[in-house]
This record gives structure tokens, sequence and C-alpha cells, in this order.
């Protein structure tokens, strides 16, 4: 079966399936400022990688990286054992078609209704369907991620959550293999994010689909992460199962995990103190 | 073999397919499960009690499709033709197949919707044979019932309601930009009393925008204008030998006409989509709610010097375009119709009466103020985010266009029934 007999591995997260996307030492720099240096990273098939770190640590560059979107200036991506970049452009679209990005804020093309947006996809790539097929496909989409009562709403109708759910019906329209998710619960309130990582949980274990998700939310990427990795100024810091990196020995991750301040920004400067120095004299 | 739907399904299968999680988190998932039900994520029940009545039915004639070992997008189109068929045909029951399916997609599951929503709505029972784990799972991310239920086909349009589809928002344009006229009006004017000041500093800097900016466009198209003008009236002309009418030509209807109109287009090609384009955007980016809030009327501050200020430079604009496109005219006429430039501007000065002159400038002034109050309205009623800015900066213009126009149509019938 298309996807539904991908069955998903066991006990994902222990690292020994089959790796679906590999990052080997890629780095990437916009001018003289290097966003990532030297990344490595192994997906699994059928699993929830999450990347999570700062904000302007690279995630999101890497997530580009890893869809096809954007050239890394050294260093080879490959998906399915295919380097992506040496690839035809065409071979490339084929590829991105078994693919699916949610972008961070939805991306919805703003002059078509929801529904329109999620049939968009279909509609390009099978042409001979009938329309009404086509727009079957689409409500069904919308009822998994419960939009369905909004299926002919404008895009700019939608509330914060709602957009990331319609962005995420429309990542899933081609039954794709592989979904991209880029700050899923990013602007959500907590109740909203955790309906948005249930759908995301939801989704992989049943058709199977290998999720890569970028957030900088911790609680979110404990949740529905069978691996991480955690970035820092472009090079992985951790990486591996959720408890090896709430295990990790370096203060920055354990910094980082905990919501704690780096040590020299969380001491306040003690005026007393300074006007004892003599500072101001 | 009709659907057979075990009791505990939907608990067995989120406990396999969660083995690797805790049982709390299984547990989790299923209270979730419960408390989505109503909202659509996850429902058995109803796609059983569906299946239960469809399969009770008594069957008279029937038909089976078997569906192939492959069911996806790339194989649905003949098998959903064959559904249709069938249903068409009147059979009382049709067997979907699915027994030898290995492989399947969401465009075949949204067919079997399809079909069972085409069946719900003729009275055929459709029954599923040989459903598989996997077929059951993909179902339990939606409700079938909240599918086949919700989605009514659309309601189409009568002849009236598409015809006022097509012409009520140009009368909203017209209702929305006079009420704002009415109310930049009695801002202006009641001003000194309510407390709304009037923004002289604004005012300036949108003069300054709109006309001074547009001085040089509109010399341009003025100078050829005129040219044009002369050599249109000079073809003319030279049948009767009256060369020298070219300047009286020139002079009568750029001053009555032609200016007033085509800077008026101009400015509103100009200032009017500007216009729209500034407050549109910020309506998207609730900055007008801002104003509101900080207690600044978005009238007086924003929409009376826009309108001030067009009223204003519109007829500054017609003036230079009346100068220059005359200017225009007389190289033309000097130079190839060969006229003495004294006896041309004698010409000229004979033929122009200061009612033709005020008359343009009275029709510029309302053209200005016309196509801020269009500008304006649309800028204020956006809707729809940034696509609706585009929008409405569009309309401003075929509006205002539209409405300079119209009004310059009445001026011409109630001055000459005037005069």
């Amino acid at each position: 079966m298309r996807f539904l007999h991908r069955e998903r591995p066991a006990d994902p997260g222990t690292g020994d399936v089959e790796a679906l996307i590999e990052v080997e030492r890629v780095s990437t720099s916009f001018g003289d400022n290097v966003v990532l240096d030297g990344i490595d990273m192994t997906v699994g098939r059928g699993e929830i990688f999450v990347i999570i770190g700062p904000s302007g640590c690279g995630k999101t560059t890497l997530l580009r990286h890893m869809s096809g979107m954007l050239r890394p200036s050294s260093g080879v991506v490959r998906i399915g054992g295919e380097s992506l970049y040496d690839l035809p452009e065409d071979e490339l679209d084929s590829i991105r078609r078994r693919m699916g990005f949610s972008f961070q804020h939805g991306a919805l093309l703003n002059s078509m209704s929801v529904i329109e947006n999620v049939a968009l996809p279909l509609a390009e790539a099978a042409p001979h369907l009938s329309r009404d097929l086509i727009v079957e496909v689409a409500q069904m989409k919308l009822e998994m991620v419960g939009l369905l009562d909004a299926k002919d709403r404008a895009p700019s109708d939608l509330s914060g959550g709602m957009k990331k759910r319609a962005a995420i019906a429309r990542a899933i329209a081609l039954d794709p293999e592989l979904v991209f998710f880029d700050e899923p619960s990013a602007g959500l309130d907590p109740i909203t994010a955790a309906a948005v990582d249930n759908l995301i949980l939801k989704l992989a274990r049943i058709f199977g689909i290998t999720m890569v998700v970028v957030t900088h939310d911790i609680a979110s990427a404990f949740t529905i992460g069978d691996r991480m990795a955690l970035l820092f100024d472009g090079r992985v810091f951790a990486h591996g199962r959720p408890e090896d990196v709430q295990q990790h020995p370096d203060a920055r991750v354990q910094d980082f995990i905990h919501r704690a301040l780096p040590r020299d920004e969380a001491r306040s400067v003690d005026i007393t103190d300074y006007l004892a120095k003599g500072a101001l004299r | 073999m009709a659907i057979r739907v075990p009791a505990a399904c939907g608990l067995r299968f989120f406990a396999s397919a969660s083995r690797s999680r805790s049982w709390r988190s299984v547990c989790e998932i299923r209270t979730h499960v419960d408390a989505c039900g109503e909202s659509g994520f996850v429902s058995f029940p109803p796609l059983c009690r569906w299946f239960h009545r469809a399969s009770s039915f008594a069957i008279v004639t029937s038909v089976t499709i078997e569906i192939p070992e492959r069911f996806d997008r790339d194989t649905v189109q003949p098998i959903a033709d064959r559904l249709d068929a069938a249903v068409a045909r009147g059979h009382a029951a049709v067997r979907i197949d699915l027994s030898a399916v290995r492989e399947f997609d969401s465009t075949a599951m949204a067919l079997i919707v399809a079909a069972l929503r085409e069946a719900k709505r003729t009275g055929t029972t459709v029954e599923l044979e040989g459903i598989s784990e996997p077929v059951l799972d993909y179902f339990s991310l939606v409700s079938v019932r909240h599918l086949i239920e919700e989605c009514k086909p659309e309601r189409q349009l009568g002849f009236v309601e598409r015809i006022g589809r097509g012409v009520m928002p140009t009368l909203h344009v017209a209702r929305d930009s006079s009420v704002l006229l009415v109310r930049a009006i009695r801002s202006l004017v009641l001003g000194p009393w309510t407390g709304e000041r009037f923004r002289v500093s604004r005012t300036i800097a949108e003069v300054s925008e709109a006309g001074s900016s547009a001085m040089p466009i509109v010399s341009l198209i003025a100078f050829l204008l005129g040219l044009i003008l002369a050599m249109q009236a000079w073809l003319q002309l030279r049948i009767f030998a009256a060369e020298l009418f070219v300047a009286d030509m020139v002079a009568v209807s750029v001053t009555r006409e032609i200016g007033p109109l085509m800077t008026a287009i101009l400015v509103a090609a100009r200032s009017g989509s500007a216009i729209a384009a500034q407050i549109g955007t910020m309506v998207i980016n609730e900055e007008v709610d801002a104003l509101e809030q900080m207690g600044i009327k978005p009238v007086a501050w924003l929409v009376v010097p826009k309108m001030v200020a067009l009223a204003l430079a519109t007829p500054c604009l017609t003036v230079l375009f009346d100068a220059v496109a005359m200017t225009g005219g007389m190289l033309f006429g000097v130079s190839v119709v060969e006229i003495n430039p004294g006896a041309y501007l004698e010409r000229t000065q004979e033929s122009l009466k200061l009612a033709d002159l005020a008359s343009g400038l009275f029709k510029a002034s309302v053209f200005g103020t016309l196509i801020a109050s269009i500008g304006c309205a649309l800028g204020l009623n956006v809707e729809g985010g940034p696509e609706g800015v585009g929008r409405a900066t569009t309309r401003a213009v075929v509006a205002s266009i539209f409405a300079i126009i119209v009004f310059d149509a009445i001026f011409v019938i109630v001055l000459r029934v005037g005069s």
C-alpha cells in the first residue's frame, strides 16, 4: 500500500531504522554570516525528528536544505540515498511532490479559499481526476485537521491556529511520505499548540509519515519527538533520543531545556556594588 | 461479507499503534478521541451506524464492483466512472469489494466517501466488503457522517441574484464614499465646535505629495496632448483655410474639458490608488483601530487632509496642465502651421473666457474631492488581508475614473442648460 503499509517502526528513535534523510557536513553562510557550520544528522524512516534551538540558530535554514528549497554552501543532503542537489530539476520536483511542507505562517495562497488551497497540489499533480473527486479529497484532508466547516473561508479570515491547521492539510494533500514543519506551534496558545501536536502525532502514527519538525517550543519538542537535535550557533550540540538530550551534560543544553537565562545575563547588576566601586565618581 | 467493525476497534487500534508509548499517553489519546468526536477528528460510532443501517436495507438488484489491487489516484478515475454509472442505473445496492486492495491513497478513500454521499442522495445502499485494517485506520481520522452530511452541494444562483451580485459592489462604493464625504465635510465645518481639529501640516504634506510631485508627469502629458490637439485641429481647419483658429480650438477644448478631465484621471491613477493602498494597509495592520483607540478621529486625521489636499491640488495641476498644453499647441502652430506667435497669442487671449477657465477649475476641484473620498472609502472598507488591499487599489482607480466621467457629463448638461 502506498503509505499505510509503511509500518511505523516498532520502536522509533532507537536509531537502527533505515535512514531517510542524511545530512553530511552541511555548512551555509550568507555573506560573512555563518549560519550552519558542519551539520551531520540522520532522520530515520517513520520517525518524528525534532530540531530545537534558540531563534536565529539556523533551524529554518537547515529545514530548507533538507526539503530541497535551498542549496547549502557545502555538504550533502541525501533523501532515500539520492543526493538532493545533484538531481536534475524535474527529478527534484518529483521528489518534492512526495514531501509536504508546513510553513511557519501557513503560506496559504490568499487569493483562494481554504479548500482551493488544499485542492491545488492534487489538481496540479493529477489533472486527469474529476473536479468533484479532487474537492472530495480536499474535504477529507480538511476534516482530518478539523477545518471542514471553514472550507469556504478566505485564509485571511482564519485565526492563527486555523491557518496552521489549513497549512498542515495542504502539506498532506498529496499523501506525502515526508512532511516538514516549520514552527508548528509558534504564536499559538498552549491548548491550540497541544491540538496541533496531537494532530502531528496522529498523522505520524496512522500514515507512518516521517516528520521533521523545527520548533523552539521545548514542551512540544519533548511531547512529539522520537529523536531530536539541539542546534546552537549553527552546530549540533546534542543529538539523540529525548531522554539523552534531557540528560546531556553540557550546561548550555541544560539552560536551554530548562529555560534558564545564560549565567552572565541572569545576574542583575547590583547598583550599590557598582556605586561602591566608585564607577560613577 | 458485510463490514464488521470490532467493538473495541478504536481502542485496540490505538493501543497497538502506540506500543512504544507509555500506557499514559495511550489514555491521553483515547481521551482526546472522545473529546474530539464532536468536532470530527475521529469517530468510529457514526461510521459503524452508517454501515449497519446501509446493510440492513432489503436488496432488490445489486451490482458488485471489484476494486483492483492498486487503488490510488492513477487508477481511480475508471472506478469512479463505473461507480457513477452503477448508481445512475438505479441499482438498489452497490457492493464495493475492497478485498483485493493492497495499495490505496486519499483519493481512493475520497471516492468511497463520494459514493456513500451519492448513495444517500439517491437512496441506494452501498456495501463495503473486504475492508481491511489499514482502511479502517484511515477512516479513524475523519468522521464520515460529518463529511457526508455537512457538505451540501453549492446552491446555484438565480438570474436576478447574479445581477445583484454584480451591481451591488458598485452601489456600495457609491454609498460608502458619499457617507464618508458627508462625514468629512461635517468634521471640517463643525470641527471648531466638536474638537475635530483641522490638521494643517498634514494637509500641506498631502498637497505636496499629490500636487507638487505630480507636476513633471502632468506637464509632460499636457505638452504632448497640446501638440496632438493642435495637429488634429489643423488637419480639419486647413480644409477651410482657417489655420489661425487652431489657437481657439486648443484654448477652448483644453480649459473647458481636456484640462480638468485629464488632470483628474492622472490624479486618480497616481493619488487615488496610493490613498486606497495606504489606508487599506493601515486598516489591515490595525493602525486605524489604534488611532481610534487613542481618541484620534480617523476621519479628521486621515480623510479630511487628503480630501482638502486633492480638492486644492487638482485645480492647481489643472492650471499647470492648461498652460503647458496651450504652450504645446502654440509650439505646433508656430513651427508647423507657421502662424505668427503674436497672432497666436492674440487669438488665444480672445477665445479664452474667464467663465470657461473657472468652470474647468471648479470641475477639477470636484473631481479631486471625488477621488479622495472614493480612495479613502475603499481603503477604510478593505477586507481580506493584503489581497484585499490590491483589490481596493484597483477598484479605487476604476471607480474614480468612472465617477469623474459621470460627473463631467452631469456638469456639461447643467452648465449648457444654465447658459
